[in-house]
């Protein structure tokens, strides 16, 4: 994984260059790759991951907007 | 009372929409070149706005790198004005340069206005920023809130003397806000 | 990998208690000799040695149910490796290299099945050391798969008739099913993120556009009533509530109304407004002026309009009683009429008495003569006369009788002079009756208009104390002359006696006349009064619309002002604030899967370009095909569901370019050899870079002919590895295996029929 690791954040490298975005993206391959570094090597684990990194915004949007719903409801 | 979160200050219901409808005529009138009229007349509201808070505001006419020097807080500061309708705002080589090479400036601020709904108005502190596609949502943590917050109840007290006559061309609708600005 | 992992491990003895198919006697296998050849009929347990071995290093296999049983809590999914019945799975491996010898034993217990739970003891010339199969030989439980032990899942998928299932074969055992996967992975989180995020930016965007629909809508009405407000009096600078309530308490002085404005509060101006609105309302409508209006208006019409119908009745009395003065005059009077034509009748009566008279005297005298005329006599005899019954001669007789008829009934007689004078007598009477009757209807008529007069003197002085009971009591400066002009007609009209007959019409008259001018006078002063009034009144009632088009204006600004804390809801902006993160992390993740794809494919291409090589190498060596003598593999990858997909082909080749992969143009038993050389070539490579030394291939012979088999057993025997670990059913096979290695380098077990009792044993264990 090591090799695949470093193969992906040289592309990324080529890539993005300097885009903000970079960082980001170095750290879900790492992320990604620590997962299959342990053993589960399922695609399942891999979506699970990312979904993982990404779920802290989905689930603050969706609190925001259940909460906003009830503001809104009630200002209505 | 209009509380600054990360996503900047948000303008008030009055002040949103009808800065939009001030694009929306300009941009029927003029087509494409609307926008940079509408960009125009709001460099001329903002200018004004930060006048009332810094009477000793100077400004840069014409193409002149930054738009002007403010003291918003308690600093003297190089300000980039600029209006976005869809988050995204192009900064300049030149405009960085401006902002943070900006004469006997001891600070430097892009005050961001981003028009699409719910109307936002952000004051950041662009020290560091870089040149390119600059999304505001993104750098909550250069926002200036006590600031956003001041400058944007002068924008609206300007914009609300200035009312739906706003909702012109481009030089009778800078007039109008000279205007206002003056006899208030 | 450990200083001692540098040195190649040959695994030397396989010791199994209560492992799958293995009871608790157990059995020990001995790989004392490069190769070791399991022979045994079909279920009698091979695979399970091998499995014995992967399971000791790895905890796990590669049997599809239990590897993805791993992450689930089922316990029985590791539970299942302990044979029935017994209290745990044991498995002891012994390896040696360069005169170390490492001791590598796992136990796992029935009450805990978890590899976790494991007992796993590894030692290393005695001493023990931490048992990682990956820092002491190099190989991970995945490269075990690939590499020493493909199984026959993997064989068999190579030859299999679904090209699917070959691919994924070749993409586990080039092991890139890994970066497969993470790709796969990578594109399906991508498409659930994607979905959720839609999900959530709708219901965001429907908030906003609810919110936006609203804020157009209130704004527009706002705009409205400004414009409204700005058409009226008001000014920009008067839109303002401080500005409303001073307008208001203006407004409430000018109208005399106490009004409450409370700094501008938009209820209390309402509720203010509407207060002003009834009082300016009140006030144009019209009270004071007004109804003195309507009681001047009232004596006016009295005063003159029936004093004018009253004069004409007087000029109409005045008018008839002049021609009855004439016709008098002309005819005289009743009683001189009445006389004459009494005596006109006295004398018709006489004349008409007379005139009937002779008319008997004719007809008497007429019939008489009609007699004497009838009678048969001569003239010149004498007859009685039919009158006076004297004896005549009858021609003097008639002819006396003919002189009398003709002075009485003659054109000039006397009875026709009489009937003249009859005639004359009866004119006259005519004539008196009219000329009386005309005097008597004119005196008549002169009663009548003379009562008509009185009767309209009598209704103005009856209208006269109507109004009277309706002027106030103490009437002011304008209505005061109208009120004692009154007062004076009804004193003059108490005078009058109840039959009219005192009724002085002269002095009413002129009473009347007055009135009527002094009530012109003040009704006039009193319009103009009511027409300032209602001027006033007016501009008053402007004002109060004016002041309600800038309550209008600000209510609906405050209704657009409501809004703003609906824009700048924290939770609105904070939900898109997280989902501007979520649309950046997809960004990146698209980015990452870019990247991955790419990868993907260079890493497949870069596994080709190794094995290619030694793919022609092993075919080469195990075919003895008279014209496809070479092998080919090629790799093409494409996404497929998301995910990259690899797909391979590997041909067997001829010298004039002709090529057959598998499929109905290869023989099964080619295809069995092709995938026997593609399992080594692979499996080549990878072994290179462990420090175990061992390689085994289960039942490669599938689909072979005897001469094949045996082609087959002479080829795979000399593979170059430390321990080559063959299974198969066919004893042909393992001769031929054991003359290409030489027999003394062969050593061949033979597995008995597997039993429920007995479990898998081998010949020689009991």
């Amino acid at each position: 994984m090591d090799e695949i690791r470093e193969q992906m954040n040289c592309r990324l490298r080529e890539t993005l260059g300097d885009d903000t975005r970079r960082a980001d993206a170095e750290q879900l391959v790492a992320r990604v790759c620590d997962v299959l570094d342990q053993g589960d090597t399922s695609a399942e684990a891999v979506a699970e991951t990312v979904r993982e990194a990404l779920a802290s915004s989905l689930e603050q949007a969706e609190a925001a907007l259940a909460q906003a719903e009830q503001t809104l409801r009630g200002r209505a | 009372m209009m509380t600054v979160t990360s996503t900047g200050r948000p303008l008030s219901a009055f002040a949103g929409e009808l800065l939009s409808r001030v694009q929306e005529n300009l941009i029927d009138e003029m087509g494409d070149a609307g926008r940079g009229a509408f960009g125009r007349v709001v460099q001329e509201a903002v200018e004004l706005a930060m006048q009332v808070i810094d009477l000793g505001l100077r400004r840069n006419p014409g193409a002149g790198i930054p738009d002007c020097w403010c003291v918003l807080a308690s600093q003297r500061c190089a300000c980039e004005i600029k209006y976005t309708d869809d988050g995204k705002v192009a900064l300049g080589i030149r405009d960085v340069q401006g902002m943070q090479l900006g004469g006997d400036a001891d600070g430097s601020r892009l005050v961001v206005i981003d028009i699409q709904f719910p109307a936002r108005l952000w004051v950041l502190d662009a020290q560091n920023i870089e040149p390119g596609a600059f999304q505001a949502s993104g750098h909550a943590h250069l926002q200036e809130p006590d600031e956003a917050d001041r400058l944007a109840i002068q924008l609206e007290r300007l914009l609300r003397l200035a009312d739906t006559e706003l909702v012109t061309g481009e030089a009778d609708a800078k007039d109008l806000l000279r205007e206002v600005a003056r006899s208030s | 990998m450990s200083v001692v992992g540098q040195q190649t491990w040959s695994l030397c003895s396989i010791e199994i208690h209560g492992f799958l198919g293995v009871g608790d006697d157990g059995l020990t296998v001995q790989l004392d000799r490069p190769v070791t050849i399991l022979i045994g009929p079909n279920g009698s347990g091979k695979s399970t040695i091998l499995e014995a071995v992967e399971w000791a290093l790895f905890g796990i296999t590669a049997v599809g149910a239990a590897g993805e049983e791993l992450r689930t809590p089922n316990l029985d999914a590791h539970r299942m490796y302990i044979h029935r019945g017994s209290p745990e799975a044991a498995v002891h491996l012994e390896f040696a290299a360069d005169g170390h010898a490492l001791e590598w034993r796992r136990t796992r217990r029935h009450t805990k099945p978890r590899p976790g739970d494991d007992a796993v003891v590894c030692n290393l010339d005695g001493e023990p050391v931490v048992p990682d199969p990956n820092e002491l030989f190099g190989v991970t439980g995945e490269l075990f798969r690939r590499a020493v032990a493909p199984g026959q899942g993997a064989l068999q998928a190579l030859i299999s008739g679904d090209k699917t299932k070959r691919d994924a074969a070749l993409d586990r055992l080039f092991g890139v099913e890994l970066l497969n996967n993470l790709t796969l992975g990578l594109s399906k989180a991508r498409f659930d993120l994607e979905s959720e995020r839609r999900g959530l930016r709708a219901k965001l965007d429907g908030f906003r556009s609810g919110l936006r629909s609203e804020i157009t809508r209130r704004f527009d009405e706002r705009t409205a009533a400004r414009s409204a407000a700005l058409d009226g009096e008001a000014t920009a600078e008067m839109l303002t509530p401080a500005a409303a309530a001073a307008s208001a308490e203006a407004l409430g002085s000018e109208l005399e109304v106490a009004v409450e404005t409370r700094g501008g509060d938009l209820a209390t101006l309402r509720e203010t407004f509407a207060s002003l609105r009834t009082t300016a309302d009140a006030r144009w409508s019209g009270t004071g002026p007004g109804e003195r209006e309507t009681r001047l208006l009232e004596v006016a019409q009295t005063a003159t309009a029936h004093r004018d119908r009253w004069q004409k009745a007087v000029s109409d009395r005045l008018d008839e009683e002049t021609e009855f003065g004439s016709l008098v005059e002309s005819t005289g009077t009743e009683e001189h009429l009445d006389m004459e034509l009494g005596a006109s009748k006295d004398k018709l009566a006489q004349l008409e008495a007379s005139l009937n008279a002779m008319n008997s005297r004719i007809a008497v005298l007429s019939s008489a003569r009609e007699w004497i005329a009838a009678q048969p006599v001569s003239p010149e005899e004498e007859i009685e006369c039919p009158v006076c019954e004297r004896p005549m001669i009858e021609s003097e007789l008639a002819g006396l009788i003919d002189v009398v008829l003709a002075s009485l009934a003659g054109a000039d007689g006397e009875a026709s002079a009489v009937q003249e004078r009859v005639e004359g007598a009866r004119k006259q009477i005519r004539e008196l009756s009219a000329n009386l009757d005309a005097v008597s209807q004119k005196r008549e008529q002169v009663g009548t208009l003379a009562k008509r007069e009185q009767a309209l003197a009598t209704d103005i002085i009856h209208r006269l104390r109507g109004h009277a009971g309706q002027l106030p009591a103490q009437p002011d400066v304008v209505e005061a002359p109208v009120a004692t002009l009154v007062k004076e007609v009804l004193l003059l009209g108490a005078s009058i006696a109840p039959d009219g007959s005192s009724l002085p019409t002269p002095a009413l008259n002129d009473l009347l006349g007055r009135l009527a001018v002094a009530t012109r006078s003040a009704l006039q002063q009193t319009q103009g009064e009511i027409a300032q009034t209602r001027e006033a009144a007016q501009a008053a009632r402007e004002k109060v619309l004016s002041l309600e088009r800038t309550i209008r204006f600000l209510e609906a600004e405050a209704q657009l002002d409501e809004l703003d804390s609906a824009v700048g809801n924290v939770e609105l902006a904070t939900a898109s604030a997280a989902l501007d993160a979520v649309d950046s992390g997809v960004e990146t993740l698209l980015a990452v899967i870019q990247v991955a794809d790419g990868v993907s494919q260079a890493e497949a291409q870069a596994r080709i370009a190794d094995v290619a090589p030694r793919l022609s190498s092993w075919y080469e060596r195990l075919s003895s095909h008279d014209s496809l003598r070479g092998a080919r593999i090629d790799v093409t990858t494409r996404r497929d569901r998301g995910g990259s997909r690899n797909s391979y082909s590997i041909c067997a080749t001829s010298d004039d370019g002709w090529e057959t992969g598998a499929g109905p143009m290869l023989s099964g038993g080619y295809q069995t050899v092709l995938a026997v050389a593609a399992l080594c070539a692979l499996s080549d490579d990878e072994r290179s870079r462990t420090s175990l030394g061992l390689l085994a291939l289960d039942e490669p012979t599938q689909s072979l002919d005897p001469d094949m088999t045996t082609r087959m057993g002479h080829a795979v025997a000399r593979i170059n590895v430390p321990r080559l670990f063959l299974t198969t059913t066919e004893e042909t096979f393992a001769d031929a295996a054991t003359e290409g290695a030489g027999a003394s380098q062969v050593r061949v077990i033979r597995l008995r029929d597997w039993t429920a009792a007995g479990g898998t044993r081998t010949e020689g264990n009991p």
